[in-house]
């Protein structure tokens, strides 16, 4: 039994060490991976880079840097078109109560030719409504927001109308490519009675 | 009487005429260039109406910002290269079918600090929106304009950490930051690999970075790695590989991550138990 014991404590000890103060084996560095998938496979060519040993359980980052020059004169163009319409301009939601959900729609239509296209809300600007929460905008509540269907829609459920949410979304060449927006607003019992108006700046861009 | 909240749009504007915004196309849908300090360069794009009717429109070089998460804000006066470029015609009319030449000048100015910029030719038609919510839609004709000369091309990791150091999940969400301090914009790839306290590979996979990071921007993102099933508990480390740019120049840094599994504390309640019981056995025994 007691010659299992010692057996036993001595596997252990070999282990306890390293459990406790981590693996410090060296203070150089070292590469790990020779491609990280951007290069398919070639050897890094980088003229400096420095990788670095973990020192206790502090994490430690690096940096690196190449210089090269490039001559002037080079140009190209991205062949392809790109098309937009809306069906209208002007959205009036009415007036507001606390016991229904008011809406109004507006459909942009997106053509691409070639590279897909992105169509983001670029910026919305003015006094509206609290932005929707929860994924909803429900009667009762106070919120406004919108929400997109479409082929190539990217917005689930009522999202707030904010700068940079993408609406739609595709690499593929489409032709006519409708989006249905559908502004929604809400008042509760405790919204302060007022006039909002909102202009809102939708950019489609090819999504290359 | 129920109360009635009103919040009351402007009832002014509604009465105004509603109309659309004209259908329109553009083409190409994107340059990319390099011009010497000094240089000039012209793009020329076509917009057509493929709307009934006459239309105006009008033509705008605004800059392109990269967020934090990656994404592209179209805007006025965040890149100093947009008052390099002018417009010719800037505003014009078009019949149904018609369609016009513009001719987007480049001037870089001579001096100029060699680097990358990114500008978008911004199309609008020129219907006023009207209304509580008035709509306008733009195209926006990306521009990747570098400057010539020394380039540099320089990322630098700036957080990696787990976001829980102590874990029970298989899940690890980690936080990345990665710093752009060049003055080119890089495209980069990630690579994860983790490994037991013994130097094991546990796990190797790739990380998505997102887009292009421009020169002076921060990328944040989080990402989760979901780790193989039945791990024992310990030290784990977790080394996170970034390749980026045309030099394909390597960065890398590491982490340390505890895994402790739920099935780990039943063992220990279990051992604990068996200990409790056995001293008092061994107490009663003695008494």
């Amino acid at each position: 039994m007691i010659k299992k014991i010692i057996i036993l404590s001595s596997f252990l000890t070999l282990f306890i060490p390293q459990l406790v103060f981590g693996v410090m084996t060296s203070t150089n560095y070292s590469i790990i991976f020779d491609s990280v998938g951007l290069a398919g496979g070639d050897n890094l060519t980088s003229t400096s880079y420095s990788l670095s040993e973990t020192i206790g359980e502090t994490p430690v980052l690096t940096s690196s840097s190449t210089t090269y020059q490039i001559q002037g004169g080079y140009q190209a163009s991205i062949f392809g078109s790109l098309g937009i319409s809306l069906n209208t301009n002007s959205l009036n939601l009415g007036t507001l109560s606390d016991t229904a959900v008011n809406s109004a729609t507006a459909i942009a239509t997106v053509t691409s030719e070639s590279a897909g296209y992105l169509l983001t809300v670029n910026s919305a600007t003015g006094v509206m409504p609290a932005a929707v929460v929860g994924g909803t905008v429900t009667a009762g509540t106070e919120g406004y927001g919108f929400s997109a269907s479409g082929p190539n829609s990217a917005i689930v459920g009522d999202v707030p109308v904010v700068g940079g949410t993408i609406i739609a979304s595709t690499t593929a060449q489409v032709i006519n490519d409708q989006n249905t927006l559908t502004f929604k607003a809400a008042a509760s019992s405790t919204s302060v009675a007022g006039t909002y108006s909102q202009s809102v700046d939708l950019v489609v861009s090819p999504n290359y | 009487m129920k109360k009635l909240y009103t919040i009351i749009f402007s009832t002014l504007l509604a009465l105004l005429v509603v109309t659309g915004v004209a259908a329109f196309s553009v083409s190409p849908i994107g340059f990319k260039t390099t011009i010497e300090p000094g240089g000039k360069q012209n793009f020329s794009i076509q917009v057509n109406n493929n709307e009934k009717g006459k239309h105006k429109y009008s033509v705008n070089i605004n800059s392109i910002r990269n967020t934090e998460e990656g994404k592209r804000y179209y805007e006025s006066g965040a890149d100093p290269a947009e008052f390099w470029a002018k417009a010719e015609p800037q505003k014009f009319s078009l019949s149904s079918g018609e369609s016009q030449t513009v001719i987007i000048t480049f001037n870089i100015p001579a001096g100029t600090a060699p680097g990358s910029h990114h500008l978008a030719i911004m199309v609008a038609s020129e219907s006023l929106s009207r209304g509580e919510i008035g709509l306008t839609a733009r195209s926006a004709i990306p521009i990747s304009l570098t400057v010539a000369g020394n380039v540099t091309e320089k990322l630098v990791l700036k957080k990696f950490e787990p976001v829980d150091k102590y874990t029970g999940k298989i899940i690890w969400p980690f936080n990345i930051e990665i710093y752009n301090e060049g003055t080119m914009e890089v495209q980069s790839a990630g690579w994860m690999q983790i490994k037991n306290m013994f130097g094991k590979e546990i796990l190797s996979q790739p990380v998505v970075l997102g887009n292009a990071i421009y020169p002076q921007s921060l990328r944040r993102l989080q990402q989760n790695i979901e780790m193989p099933p039945g791990m024992w508990p310990g030290k784990y480390t977790a080394k996170l590989a970034v390749q980026f740019g045309a030099s394909k120049t390597s960065i890398a840094a590491e982490t340390v991550i505890w895994f402790f599994p739920v099935w780990l504390c039943g063992v220990g309640f279990v051992l604990v138990t068996i200990l409790i019981i056995w001293l008092w056995k061994r107490r009663s025994i003695s008494s």
